[in-house]
Order: C-alpha cells, then structure tokens, then sequence
C-alpha cells in the first residue's frame, strides 16, 4: 500500500512540475492602490526548526580545482622535458626540471610521476616510493596518473 | 769582486722576483666570494602577479624603463601592458636566451603573454641577494678580456695609458712628462704608471710611495710583460683594479663594479655609463657618483672629451653622453647583504657541506629559494603592522620585537624570513634562534593525536571543558580557559576553535602524552619534548622556524619535508657542485589531516583566528592556529592560505608580558602578509576514506540539513555516528515528506 501510495505521489509530483513549466508566464506586477487579497501560502518542503549550520559552513572542494589551459602548457612542456630527460637517463636533470614543474604547481600528481620515476631510476627507492605517495595523495583515484603512479609504487616495492 | 758579489744577489732577486710575479698570476689569482642569488621568477599566463610588483622585481634587477623595448634589460609600460625584453642567463638547467615578450595584466594576474619564441613559461634572472665574502671584504665577479665591450677598454687605455701595447711594462716617456709636471707644481700632481705598473701596485705590492717599491715596481712590470699578452695584463687589471665602496665591502673589477653602480651586466652599459666607470679609476672614493655627483659628472665629461679627441667617438656622439644624467641606481645596487637574516641560514646550512675558506674564495654561486617579493611583503606586514601595534596599545617604542616566515606548501622551500621587526640589519635572527614557548600553537598535535584514533575520537566527539587540577612534578597543574569561563561538554572541533584549554588539556591526558609528545616529532619537530602535561597546552619552546616546518606538514596533508633554503651549489665555471633536491615522508593519513585542516578551517570561521576576514574575503579558505603564552608574553599565529604556510611570532626580548593574544598581535600581521600576497584558498579536496555527514554534535546521532545543532562534518569511514536523530532523514525522503504533509498524513 505505502509503495503504491509513493508511487501515486511521485507521479503527481512529475505532473505539477510539467504543468508548471507549461504555465504561462505571469504578468508583470502592476502598482494599485487596491489591496491585495490575503493569500494562504502553500505548504513547503519541510523547513529546519531551528537556525542553519553556523556561519561559515565548511565544505570540502568540489572536486580538484582545475588550474588554466595556459598554466597546464606551460607546466606540460616542463614535464615533457623533464620525461626527454628521463629517458636519456639523466635523471638528476630530470630531477631538476620536475622540481622547476613543482614550483609552479606543488599540487600536480605528474610531477611527482616524474619525480619519482627519476628517482627510481637513482635507485634510490625510499625517496622513490615516499614521492610516488604523494603523488597518489593528490591524485583521483580511476586517473591515468594515478593508475601510472601505482604501477610505479609497485615496481619500486618489487625491487626492494 | 764586489761588481760580481752584487750581480749575483741582483741575479738571486730578479730570479725571485720572477717566480713570484708569475706563481701569483698563473695560479688563482684572487679570493672570490660566493654569490647568492634568490629564485627566478616564472612568468606565465595566468600567474597571480600584479604589474607593479613585476615592475618593482625589474627593477631591482636593474631592468631600465624605457619608452620602447629594443634590447634585453629593458621594459616599458603602457597602462595593463608590459613589453619586456629578458636578459639571458646560465641556469642551472641550461642557458636560457633573452626573449622579447608582451604581458598583459588584469585581475592579479599575467592575463596573456605574447612573444617569447617557443614555449609558454619565460624566466627572469635570479636577483642576487647577497654573498659570502672574503676576510678582506674584496667583491668582483670576474669578465673575460672578450667580455667587455671594446669602448671601455680603448676608453681606459686612451685615458689611463695611451701607449699601453707600444711600452715593455714601464714608458719612460710617461714618466719623463709626469716629472716635469710634478716638477713644475711642487707636488705629485701625475702619475706616470703605466696600466701594467698599476696592475703590478694593486696586484702585488701596497700603496706605500718611496723610491725602493717605485723600482720595485717596475721591474716586476718588466718581467710580467715578458711572460704575459697584452690581453692577460689587461684582463687582470680590469678584474682588480678598485671602483668603489658598498659599505664595508670594496667593489673590485668592471664587472662587480657595473653591478654596484647601475645594476646592469657590463654589455648592457651605455657610452656614458662606461666613461664615468672609465672616469672613476683615477679615485673611485672621490668620483664617488652618489656622493659627488658634480664631480662624477665633470670627470666623466672629461673621460668623453679624451675619447673624442682619441678618435674613439666622434665629437657629437661625445656631446650628446655628455647632455645625458649619470643614470647610476638609486642607491647601490649590489648591497652587501640586503636579507640577513636569510643569508644567515643559507649560511648555516652551507656550512654542513662546505669549508668557511671554500665559501670565502672558490666563487661558488649559490641559489636559494628566496622569493623577492614575498620577502618584501613579509618585511613590510611586520615593520607595519608592528608599529601600529605599538601605538594602538600606547607601547614604548621599539618595545616588542617580531619574526616571521612564509614556506611554500608542497614543495617545503623557504620564501622569506625576517628575525626582527627591522629587517635589513644584521642582529638577532628570532626566525631561526629564538626559542619561546609556543602557546596554543601546539594544540593541533593534541588534537591529531587525538583523531588518529577514529575507533576513539572524531570531530564531534564531546570532550568536557570543566576545571581539572592534576599533580604534576611535584606541584599542583590548574590550566583554565583564557576567558576563565567552562564550557561543559564541547565537541573537538569547537573545543580546537575556540581553543578551549581545560578541553584540550583533557583531551590531551586522555590520548596520552607520549603519543602527543610522540605526534609533535611526526609532525617534523625535532627538539627536546617533555613528556608533562603542561606540554599539551604548548609549554615547549621553539623556533619560528620549527614551528613552521609543523605546519607544513599538516598544510602539506601529513607529507613531511625537510624547510629548504638551497636550492644548487654550482662552481665559478658554472658547474653543478650540490644539488639540494625535495624529499618528504609520509607521517599522516591524508582523512585524517583533512580532518585536522578543518578543525583549523572553524578557528579561522568560528574561532580566534575570525578576525583575518576583516582584510581577507570571505570567499578565501583559511586555516590556522593562535597561540598566546602565559601572561601574554608571546604571541603566535601559524596557518596557511593558499600554497603558502607562514608563522609569525611577537614577543619582547626580555620576556616581558604584552597587552596581545596571538589574535589580536600576530595574526594581524600574518593576514597582513597574505593579504599583500593576494593569496587564494587552501587547497581542501576531500580524500577517497573520507566522508561528510550531517550531525547533530550534541546527541551523536546523524542529522540532515538545517535541523536544530547540524553540522556537516568530515568523518574517517565507520567512523561516522551510527545513531539517527530526530531530524535525521533517509536521503531523497524529504520530497515523500513533503506529500505527505499535503495530502495529510496516513496513521499506521
């Protein structure tokens, strides 16, 4: 019976809301010196009895802050640099230019990819493995980074 | 016999002589100070950097305003546009050319860049912000002979030894006319040095005038020139000849002294910029520019009418430098040490890897993390805001003394600090050596101590904010709330805003005080902790400086990293030596310092730290913690905003009580300080083990929105209230609620 009744209810929900967008749009208001005619107001949506959360109602970010298109190119360009770097095997000069990336953006999750990539190739797994954290820290889980970064973390503990 | 006797010891000097003449000058031929050089600034679009303050960085690199850019080293402004053209450098990471580049501003920031060749980020060169000196104070950068522009060399050898490539070290004909002249006059009136002998006086010998070094003298001029170029003399003598004074610290060579009087790389200098340096051999303290300014003209004047009349420059190019001003810096620009307090670290930390002697005369350059403008900002929110203090609360002048640092978050580099209220003078660095006693400062360790436990503690867990009295090294421990009030049973969240002392003191005894003491050395402090329970209300003593490597780390989302000042030590020849590169540490769950930040977020919104909003909008996210000491004799304010952690301390150096809580002293300086920074808010994405909740603190039951006491609360997973309100609501059931008060209500 309660399904049922939801059921209707909802139903009649989707009807008002229909009609009231089918409405015609109102008048604009007039100035009268007539009265108005007291008017009962509609229930409403339950209301909380009491004051709203303090002031200052603190919430988490909605989601990462994006930074700009021209702050991700100038940083991209960094880190591809920093990966040509890498990839020549001059790891303390890929080190240097991730460092350069993290200046401009300490929060981005591919600088510590790189960062730690490099100083895994240096062997030198602690630090190797405490950047790669960081970098999953400040990256969202189902990101190609994040997923590169836990392969990372994975091969750096493998190698212990 | 005799004749034989004497030309044999003649024979035994010269030949000493000789090696000592070319031992000298084939070896390292001076002691060259290290030079410490602050941060490049990155320009990009989209970089939070207002006009001026790039055109106040420009400046003190000695960048000139000009009405239309045509070479690097110059700029020119035209309403919310800046054409730029940058110098190039030798970075550490490679040579980076001078780019002519459009910026335009708008907002705070670098709205678009235009220019520049390939890439969108272009660096300037780092400032140099100071130096590690010989014990003999001499300061030089040293130039290649290809290095300096030919007018300056043809300029001083037309001016200082007109027959420099034609004589064998001494010109008899110089000395012939200076003899003459002296003569005539009845004093030494001229010298007749040539440039060699010159070089040979200042190079190897002192200042002392009697016949014996005059022979002297000119013998060894003799036997360099028979071992060296024309060019190496020349080169020598432009790198050591005296140009000037910056305090205690002598400016030696062209290309020091290029620095010190214009702020510009010798190549940048113009005809009538080198004719007064050319001008200012002859006496650089009495052709000194800034204090003899006419006599500096006249002589510089004089300099361009001998180049003229040598062919050099025709007689209108000669005219038109001399219609020109001196166009020196303001005030010198190679001040020997404009950031103390900074240097001083630097050099503390130099000091682990490098000997004294090293740092003293192998040239090292040294780069640092030191940001320009921030170091400004900071200088100038502390001077001020300090002053004012003074005189809102009718203190004695020069009564209370400050310091103050700003790290950026993440990467853990030090971007400024001052020691003193009076920055600029070298004294007392409290950032670093004073050690007081940290107030509520500390109270975030007790708290994170406290939620590190989630089985235990979350945020709306109720702690009791009654009197306590415990026995504690033989005496009686009574800590009470600064307003003397109790507050019942208060949640962690509040109890951390309204920095409660008899809560967190319970709080506190109830984690344990080893696993305070024990979170306080996670959180980076590294000093001495006694594990009492005064320390829970922060009677431990430390640094500004410590203090803001804790803070760090809970800015930095439970990353611990090591402060830096260093970035690279690189040799004279521009050759890596050290590179300094970040590190960190994972102490903290990233939950459970989101939890921690947003118990520093209500201090900030709700607590002692509100009053920042009154200079920053409210739309900016704080975070952040007071501290006062008994007594008010410190106060503190730690926080972040931004990517930036900044700590600043206030206190009187004899201890004595003040009329200020850390809100109403410190903090007012520290939201001075990113106020000027125009600072953003703190990063605060929720991580993946945390979710919000709707609670109703005072019942620990879930709530909904709006309800009578809800709060939306951050909470490690499970660790949540279990129990439902009154108010609280399945979600999606308010629409059902909703019908069901229209149509009325179905009873069961």
């Amino acid at each position: 019976m309660n399904n049922l009744k939801t059921a209707f209810l909802g139903g009649l929900a989707l009807a008002l809301l229909v009609l009231a967008g089918c409405a015609p749009i109102a008048p604009a208001p007039t100035t009268t010196s007539e009265p108005m005619p007291p008017v009962e107001p509609a229930p409403s949506p339950p209301q909380p009895s009491g004051p709203a959360e303090a002031p200052g109602a603190i919430r988490p970010d909605r989601g990462e802050e994006e930074p700009s298109a021209a702050v991700e190119s100038a940083i991209a360009g960094l880190i591809a640099q920093g990966w040509r770097l890498h990839s020549a095997n001059n790891y303390e000069g890929a080190l240097g230019i991730a460092e350069r990336a993290q200046r401009i953006e300490p929060r981005n999750p591919e600088v510590y990819l790189l960062m730690a990539s490099a100083q895994f190739g240096l062997y030198r797994l602690d630090v190797a493995e405490q950047l790669a954290r960081r970098g999953l820290s400040l990256s969202r889980s189902g990101t190609l980074v994040n997923g590169q970064l836990q392969g990372l973390l994975g091969r750096i503990q493998g190698a212990r | 016999m005799t004749l034989i006797l004497l030309l044999i010891v003649a024979g035994a000097g010269l030949v000493l002589l000789d090696t000592f003449v070319r031992s000298k000058f084939e070896g390292v031929k001076w002691a060259l100070p290290a030079h410490v050089y602050g941060r490049s600034l990155e320009l990009f679009q989209g970089l939070p950097l207002r006009p001026e303050q790039l055109r106040w960085e420009l400046d003190q690199l000695g960048y000139r305003a000009v009405s239309r850019v045509s070479g690097p080293g110059q700029y020119s402004v035209n309403g919310a546009r800046m054409d730029l053209y940058t110098r190039p450098f030798r970075f550490t990471d490679g040579d980076e050319p001078g780019r002519a580049v459009t910026l335009t501003f708008s907002g705070g920031r670098v709205s678009g860049m235009v220019g520049g060749g390939q890439g969108s980020l272009i660096r300037l060169e780092p400032m140099l912000i100071g130096g590690i000196y010989p014990d003999h104070l001499e300061d030089r950068v040293l130039v290649r002979f290809d290095q300096v522009p030919a007018l300056l060399t043809e300029g001083l050898l037309a001016v200082e030894d007109q027959d420099f490539y034609l004589h064998l070290g001494v010109s008899p004909k110089s000395i012939l006319r200076a003899l003459v002249s002296n003569i005539r006059a009845g004093a030494t009136v001229q010298g007749g040095s040539t440039i060699t002998q010159q070089l040979v006086k200042n190079f190897y010998l002192n200042h002392e005038r009697s016949i014996a070094r005059k022979a002297v003298e000119a013998v060894m001029a003799l036997l360099l020139e028979a071992h060296y170029s024309k060019e190496q003399i020349l080169e020598a003598y432009l790198n050591e000849v005296y140009l000037g004074q910056a305090g205690k610290r002598a400016i030696h060579g062209f290309g020091m002294a290029s620095q010190h009087l214009f702020r510009q790389p010798l190549r940048e200098l113009e005809l009538h910029q080198i004719a007064l340096m050319v001008g200012m051999v002859k006496g650089a303290s009495y052709y000194d520019p800034w204090r003899n300014p006419e006599r500096a003209t006249a002589r510089r004047n004089l300099v361009l009418d001998v180049m003229a009349g040598e062919g050099l420059i025709t007689t209108g190019v000669a005219a038109a430098a001399k219609g020109r001003g001196l166009d020196i810096a303001p005030q010198p620009g190679t001040a020997t040490n404009p950031y103390p307090d900074y240097l001083q670290l630097v050099r503390e930390q130099l000091a682990q890897d490098y000997r004294q002697e090293d740092l003293q005369s192998a040239g090292l350059r040294i780069f640092t993390h030191l940001d320009p403008l921030v170091q400004r900002q900071v200088q100038n929110s502390v001077a001020s805001v300090v002053d004012n203090l003074e005189k809102g609360y009718r203190l004695p002048d020069g009564q209370l003394q400050a310091a103050s640092l700003v790290v950026r978050t993440g990467t853990a580099d030090v971007l400024a600090l001052v020691g003193s209220r009076k920055a600029g003078f070298v004294g007392f660095n409290r950032a670093v050596d004073a050690r007081r006693q940290v107030g509520s400062t500390i109270k975030p360790a007790v708290y994170l101590a406290a939620l590190n436990d989630p089985g235990r503690y979350t945020l709306s867990t109720l702690v009791d904010d009654a009197p306590l009295s415990i026995r504690s090294g033989g005496k009686q421990w009574e800590p009470r709330n600064y307003e003397r009030e109790s507050h019942g049973l208060v949640p962690l969240y509040q109890a951390l805003g309204q920095s409660y002392n008899q809560a967190t003191a319970r709080l506190g005894l109830d984690v344990g005080l080893n696993r305070v003491a024990d979170t306080i050395r996670r959180l980076g402090y590294g000093g001495r902790l006694e594990e009492v329970p005064s320390l829970l209300l922060g009677a431990v003593a430390m640094s500004p400086y410590e203090v803001a490597g804790i803070y760090h780390t809970i800015a930095a989302e439970g990353f611990y990293s090591p402060l830096r000042t260093i970035s690279a030590v690189y040799t004279a020849e521009n050759e890596p030596l050290k590179r300094y590169p970040f590190n960190t540490e994972q102490r903290f769950s990233p939950e459970v310092m989101h939890l921690l930040q947003y118990g520093l977020q209500v201090v900030m919104r709700e607590g002692t730290g509100k009053t920042a909003y009154r200079k920053l909008p409210e739309a900016v996210t704080l975070a952040g913690k007071t501290g006062t000491t008994n007594d008010q004799r410190d106060s503190w304010f730690a926080g972040f905003a931004d990517n930036y952690v900044g700590v600043v301390w206030i206190g009187r150096d004899d201890n004595g009580k003040m009329p200020l809580t850390g809100g109403t002293g410190a903090l007012q300086v520290w939201t001075d300080i990113m106020a000027g920074l125009n600072v953003g808010s703190v990063p605060f994405a929720k991580p993946d083990g945390v979710d919000y909740q709707w609670v109703e603190p005072a019942t620990q039951s879930l709530s909904r929105e709006g309800c009578t006491g809800a709060r939306y609360l951050p909470y490690i997973r499970g660790s949540e209230p279990k129990r439902h309100g009154a108010c609280f609501q399945k979600p999606g059931q308010e629409v059902i609620d909703w019908f069901k008060d229209l149509f009325g209500n179905e009873q069961p």
